[in-house]
């Protein structure tokens, strides 16, 4: 709903916290009043839930000459008001999502919950609506740790901010609240860019107009939206080192404009340090989860060539988006020497090495099976690469939901693509005979005797692995073969 | 980043030990918004202060890089009629912008005390 109003020189934006049934919205939002010095306005509670929403304006900063009008909105997180949370959801130009972490079950809870609103927003216009996650109540005894919330959250959260608070103390909510101001500044800066933002006065200015587009539009209370209930259950010498990206890079010189933000926060959270390697390129991240990289030739005496570079990159990752793992960005950062350096940064997901090696103790039966469904996913893999500059190994290529996906850090050089195999199968049959002869050279001879009991179709990822095992030239795998085959679940 | 709490708290540090203290704030580069802040005088609207100067900070970065300068922006210095303003940078998205009345204090008792405290804001 961002609009730039020209009467009032201003920029508005409505900034919604979200969240399940007494995770502590109306709390943050209080605080974050008492911190700013405003009121918020209820227009109906109920034993002292909200039922509409609670409202709050604040108008400061600025953001290209304009003021910046923050209308800060929460939703009513009962069930029963699930209609009146979509429509304030769908408004929202950044949501903080307050998620309680005091125990696993209301973080089991929260997780639902985010799903549902994730599904919401995501589809709301060209560019993503901003969300970041509010670890709240985190001075709860026992409080469920970061860690532990972001594997409840899994991967599909893994590019989203997270920050923490005591609602009641008011700590943590103002530096939540200036964070997700940036993050929805950045996406009104794309809208700028776009020539997508528009002029004129907000049509809901008020609390009162808010209240009154709600019960005009007979936004009343309906049954549950999911069954929370039941996702809760399933849920349960050189010159020195340059200084590394932070949170805070300058307007630009980041992409994703949106998502690369939150995943630079959720990096630079951790500590990375940095290191030389290979012909001065510099990497960091060793041991922490991510991975930072900026090649030698990465830098820049000027911001706007580095810019330039920036938008190469990203065109180059745009190209390749549906092969690449979503946690990743390219930033292009002050090296703290008056240069500027590009680096990107990739969240490390679980490779199909790992997935095979973690699979050691499974029975013959499993692990013959994780080893036919990585050798599918591997040789898509190739085949979707073909043209492009990435190299897919176990290592560099993971498992997700819609297929594999490259995990790693892309090639210094974007323009030159690899050249094309034909033989797939090969390739695949050589990769996995290396993991069975080092990572499990234990399980050969039992994968052996079971393999020769086991109907295998001529030219299936099966007769691959049979080949790697017996480590005999590879058979040509048929299409069909290939694309029906469907991975095991494990 | 310190909280709300930490930040004000530092400046309540910095204003005994500042003579002349009037307000300070600790700003946020891009937005303009404040991350905390501590004021003595109703009157010193110390959250539009903070924005409009987070503009000045950016059009000095500007001019920085128009002029080739390979060097980074420390602080600024302000002498007003009745006032010193004080803008130093803590990092490169945060600041500290601080007012002190000219006549108990000077720039250089400003700036040291700004400096002695700078950590408890990084």
């Amino acid at each position: 709903m961002a609009v730039l109003d020209p009467e009032r020189n201003a920029i508005v934006i409505r900034i919604v916290y979200d969240g399940p049934p007494h995770a502590g919205k109306t709390t943050s939002v209080r605080s974050l009043a008492r911190s700013l010095m405003r009121s918020v306005e209820t227009p109906l509670e109920s034993a002292g839930r909200t039922v509409y929403f609670d409202w709050m304006e604040y108008t400061g900063g600025l953001f290209e000459g304009h003021r910046i009008r923050c209308q800060i909105v929460s939703v009513p997180g009962q069930p029963d008001l699930a209609a009146r949370r979509r429509a304030l959801l769908e408004t929202a130009d950044v949501v903080v999502f307050v998620a309680d972490t005091s125990t696993a079950t209301a973080v089991a809870r929260s997780v639902a919950h985010i799903r549902q609103m994730v599904a919401i927003v995501r589809d709301l216009g060209e560019l993503p609506v901003g969300v970041i996650v509010q670890a709240n109540k985190r001075d709860v005894p026992g409080a469920i740790s970061r860690a532990e919330l972001c594997a409840a959250l899994g991967n599909d959260f893994a590019h989203t901010a997270v920050t923490e608070s005591v609602a009641e103390t008011g700590s943590g909510i103002r530096e939540t609240f200036v964070f997700a101001v940036r993050v929805a500044l950045d996406r009104i800066r794309e809208l700028i860019a776009r020539g997508a933002l528009p002029h004129g006065r907000p049509a809901v200015d008020t609390a009162e107009q808010l209240l009154a587009v709600l019960e005009d539009a007979r936004i009343t209370p309906t049954e549950v939206a999911g069954d929370i209930a039941a996702a809760v259950h399933a849920l349960v010498a050189a010159p020195g080192p340059p200084r590394l990206p932070d949170a805070r890079v300058p307007s630009g010189a980041i992409w994703p404009p949106v998502e690369g933000r939150m995943v630079l926060h959720e990096a630079t959270e951790v500590g990375l340090a940095v290191r030389r390697v290979g012909d001065g390129d510099w990497m960091a991240g060793t041991g922490s989860g991510w991975r930072a990289h900026s090649t030698a030739a990465a830098e820049f005496s000027r911001f706007d060539d580095g810019r330039q570079a920036l938008v190469a990159w990203a065109q180059g990752h745009a190209a390749l988006a549906g092969l690449l793992s979503p946690p990743r960005c390219i930033v292009l950062a002050d090296t703290g020497a008056g240069t500027w350096r590009l680096w990107q940064i990739v969240k490390l997901l679980p490779s199909l090495r790992a997935w095979l090696v973690d699979g050691a103790a499974l029975t013959a039966s499993e692990l013959l099976g994780r080893l036919t469904a990585a050798a599918a996913c591997l040789g898509d893999a190739h085949r979707r690469c073909v043209g492009t500059q990435l190299l897919p190994t176990l290592d560099t290529i993971g498992r997700a939901a819609h297929g594999p996906q490259f995990i790693s850090l892309i090639p210094g050089s974007l323009a030159i693509p690899l050249p094309h195999t034909s033989d797939i199968a090969g390739r695949v049959a050589s990769a996995l005979s290396r993991v069975l002869a080092v990572e499990l050279a234990a399980r050969r001879a039992d994968l052996a005797r079971w393999l020769e009991h086991v109907e295998r179709a001529p030219g299936s990822w099966e007769d691959v692995v049979a080949a790697a095992l017996a480590e005999r030239r590879a058979p040509r795998v048929t299409d069909a073969a290939s694309l029906g085959h469907k991975p095991p679940g494990r | 980043m310190p909280s709300e709490k930490q930040i004000i708290e530092s400046f309540e540090k910095v204003a005994s030990e500042t003579p002349g203290f009037i307000a300070a704030s600790l700003v946020d580069l891009d937005s303009g918004m404040t991350l905390g802040m501590k004021s003595l005088r109703a009157d010193f609207d110390l959250a539009a202060a903070s924005a409009y100067n987070s503009e000045m900070v950016k059009q000095k970065q500007k001019i920085m890089r128009a002029l080739s300068l390979k060097t980074t922006l420390e602080d600024m210095l302000m002498t007003l009629g009745d006032q010193i303003h004080l803008i130093k940078m803590v990092s490169p998205s945060t600041f500290i912008y601080l007012a002190a009345d000219r006549a108990q204090s000077n720039i250089a008792i400003v700036r040291i005390t700004v400096n002695k405290h700078l950590g408890l804001f990084v």
